[in-house]
């Protein structure tokens, strides 16, 4: 009898059931559900603000290269109202 | 809307709304309203950060404020952003993709572990493997197939590495094919919609011009002489002759009058019309144009066809170098070079963008080129043909001389013919009344109802006597009046190179009228140009004497020319012109040279054509400057050497890879590399502008001669 529980096989196979049976419960909690959710609407904030500074970047970017245009006389007409303002 | 001005600057101020102020879907009606006011030059929105940014006119920044203030997205609908929006979001997404793709890329390259960036290669490459299964499947060998075969070839090296590198250099040549073609197609609508596809709306307050799409069923429409009718319809006032052809194929004009149906696409001849709209041309004409452009096997370029059937045709040998390299060298290295190189890719990818590059060029520049294939066969042309009048001149005659025989003097033979002329609005009449004019003669109505004879002339009772006016033919053989030896030397010697008007009263010539039509200023400037550029057989088609065409040719320096040509015979000389292996291209306006332009092997409507001269035209040019057609013969020949100049280095290059892939000189990932590194650059090579802004104003600039 004592030789079945020293078997590795056996032991294996029950573990493998216990985690399947907490791994069900695990996954049908509603605590892993709004973990989850949590998480991807994390993720999908933490992507869109990535966006969004990306977006900022470029438009900075390009203001600087307009005040740069602008300084050089490329145009003229909003350089002219600067110097008069 | 809450906003933060984040730039303000003199004309130009930059809106911040956060990245949760609206969603991608009303960036198209955010910049809709913003850019339809009138203090607002150019804007751009973008959802991802909430900007608004407004280039404005002078002293309007309050305005500014105030319309973005009042911007209420609740109230707005997600409607079709504009073409130019449009272009806009292709630029700003390729580069966002582009970027998201190679940083990733690198990223993952950086900071993933070894066996997830293995996972995530095995993962991808499953695309390709099945899209070369299923072409394979298709009993097709094409290039799709060779992408799959470099993909299993790397991953059965284990070289998850190359492959990774050869997906990701098959994605960028992808994401860069899609955005050409995207960016080709909406800069074509947007400079094709932009000046046409607009209709007179008869309101209460006048007539307006709105575009075509603001127009509903039961909207009253006002249509004129030369203009096509853009919606099917009844008429609901006013009388005029149509041209159905396009659609019954019947010659002759129908006249329409009030409670008649009218057809969109046929073209009214004489006369106005108001149409009362029963159904909207789903589909515009322009809209139809581009999507023949973009995927009509007929219209794509001879030499692009060829191309994308030399690109799948080369697919086999790749395979058989592959197997070949394998059983010589025993190398499965130096085999798989050769896979991840071959021509096809480069040909078949270059060659399109630098035809549809060449056509939204042309497009730029106000030339509409309805496909490929008319550029090739513009730039292979060695003849060109005009029609004389409106082509070549402006169809603007002018009265030069009178000459006036027995009893009558100069001014009573104009006095006459004013009288008569002034009834039919046609350009010589007009000649003859603005003449009257000039010269201070005033008629009063003397004679009976006056009868036109279509194509010949006009004639009327005029104090009991019979009185005609027209052409040579008309009055001395339909009406048989005498032309004695010594009036004809007369008219001959005073007329020079005019064409003439014969007056007769009573049976007896009174009198003649010497009309000329002057060339355009630059016609002789264009005509030299073209023969610069390679055309031999410069002709003209006029309806003119033998004389005023003679003149005429030796004023512009034309090699050929038909005078006293009727409508019908145009037809005629092309074919003739053809037949004896010429290449011709025919450059007409009018109706009656509808017939010719569909018979030339290209064909081009000038800015003044009819409408339908502009539909059958394959090429149509809006400005009415003659210099234009040289643009398109440099633009096409130009063409013509990019493409066999990239088939060469594409061709040079490839084969030295694989060269150096088979005597095992370089890696595979290293051939893969360069191979696609070649192909992005051809690409990128292809899209720039063919003609170089000083090419351009060179083309433009009149010599002094031509001022004057």
């Amino acid at each position: 009898m004592l030789k079945v529980f020293k078997n590795e096989k056996l032991w294996c196979a029950v573990a493998g059931a216990a985690a399947v049976i907490v791994g069900k419960k695990i996954l049908k909690a509603d605590k892993t559900r709004s973990l989850a959710v949590t998480g991807l609407a994390k993720g999908m904030k933490l992507q869109k603000d990535a966006k969004a500074a990306f977006q900022n970047m470029k438009d900075e970017a390009s203001d600087i290269c307009y005040d740069a245009k602008t300084e050089a006389g490329i145009h003229e007409d909003a350089a002219a109202e600067e110097v008069t303002e | 809307m809450k906003f933060k001005i984040v730039y303000d600057k003199p004309q130009r101020i930059r809106f911040r709304c956060g990245a949760y102020a609206f969603d991608k879907e009303y960036e198209g009606a955010i910049y809709n309203l913003v850019t339809a006011s009138p203090y607002v030059n150019s804007a751009q929105v973008s959802s991802a950060n909430g900007g608004i940014l407004v280039n404005y006119t002078k002293g309007s920044r309050s305005k500014i404020i105030d319309l973005v203030r009042a911007i209420n997205v609740k109230t707005l609908k997600k409607n079709e952003p504009s073409a130019e929006f449009g272009i806009q979001k292709i630029d700003s997404d390729f580069h966002d993709n582009l970027f998201t793709l190679v940083a990733k890329h690198y990223l993952s390259k950086m900071f993933l572990p070894a066996p997830i960036r293995t996972a995530i290669t095995l993962y991808r490459s499953a695309k390709y493997i099945k899209k070369a299964l299923k072409t394979l499947w298709n009993g097709k060998l094409t290039v799709d197939v060779l992408d799959g075969a470099s993909v299993v070839a790397c991953l059965c090296q284990r070289k998850f590495k190359t492959a990774a590198t050869v997906m990701f250099m098959l994605r960028i040549s992808g994401l860069l094919e899609e955005y050409t073609h995207a960016r080709t197609k909406a800069v074509l609508t947007d400079s094709l919609a932009i000046k046409t596809d607009r209709v007179w709306l008869v309101t209460d307050d006048g007539d307006v011009l709105i575009p075509i799409e603001d127009l509903r069923v039961g909207d009253k429409i006002r249509v004129q002489t030369g203009k096509v009718i853009p919606v099917d319809g009844v008429v609901a006032d006013g009388e005029a002759t149509v041209n159905e052809s396009s659609m019954t194929g019947e010659p002759l004009p129908v006249l329409k009058r009030e409670g008649i149906s009218v057809y969109a696409g046929t073209v009214i001849e004489e006369g106005s019309i108001v149409v009362t709209v029963r159904q909207l041309a789903s589909n515009t004409k322009i809209s139809k144009i581009i999507e023949l452009i973009g995927n009509s096997e007929e219209l794509k370029a001879g030499v692009q066809s060829r191309a994308e059937t030399l690109a799948d045709r080369i697919v086999p040998f790749s395979f058989i170098g592959f197997f070949a390299t394998l059983i010589f060298t025993k190398n499965i290295t130096r085999a798989v070079s050769l896979l991840m190189v071959e021509y096809s890719c480069a040909i078949k990818l270059s060659t399109p963008i630098a035809v549809i590059s060449a056509v939204k060029e042309a497009a730029d520049n106000d030339i509409t080129i309805k496909g490929g294939k008319y550029l090739e066969a513009f730039a292979n042309a060695d003849t060109i043909v005009f029609d004389k009048t409106g082509t070549l001149t402006n169809a603007e005659p002018v009265l030069e001389k009178v000459v006036a025989f027995g009893d009558y003097t100069e001014d009573e033979v104009l006095r006459i013919s004013a009288c008569l002329e002034e009834h039919f609005p046609h350009s010589v009449a007009n000649a003859v009344v603005i003449g009257a004019e000039k010269r201070g003669i005033s008629h009063s109505e003397e004679h009976t109802e006056v009868e036109y004879v279509v194509a010949h002339g006009i004639a009327t009772t005029l104090h009991g006597k019979r009185a005609i006016i027209g052409s040579k033919h008309f009055v001395v053989e339909d009406e048989n009046v005498t032309v004695t030896k010594e009036q004809q030397n007369i008219i001959d010697e005073k007329s020079g190179s005019c064409s003439v008007l014969y007056l007769a009263i009573g049976g007896e010539l009174s009198g003649a009228l010497c009309i000329s039509d002057p060339p355009r200023k630059e016609a002789k400037q264009a005509i030299d140009m073209l023969k610069k550029q390679g055309i031999k057989n410069v002709v003209m088609l006029t309806g003119d004497s033998y004389r005023a065409a003679k003149a005429t040719a030796a004023m512009l320096g034309i090699t050929d020319y038909k005078c006293q040509v009727l409508p019908e015979d145009k037809h005629r000389y092309v074919e003739e012109m053809k037949q004896n292996g010429q290449k011709v291209i025919m450059v007409g306006d009018g109706i009656n040279d509808t017939p010719a332009l569909a018979a030339a092997n290209v064909s081009v409507a000038m800015n003044d054509a009819s409408d339908i001269a502009r539909e059958t035209a394959d090429i149509t040019i809006k400005g009415s400057d003659l210099r234009a057609l040289v643009r398109v013969r440099k633009l096409s020949k130009d063409l013509m050497k990019r493409i066999n100049k990239n088939y060469r280095f594409i061709i040079a290059f490839n084969s030295a890879l694989l060269l150096s892939g088979f005597m095992g000189i370089i890696q595979p990932s290293v051939s893969a590399f360069l191979h696609n590194a070649s192909t992005m650059m051809i690409c990128a090579k292809s899209m720039t502008p063919l003609t170089k802004k000083n090419d351009k104003d060179k083309a433009l600039s009149l010599p002094e001669k031509a001022e004057q």
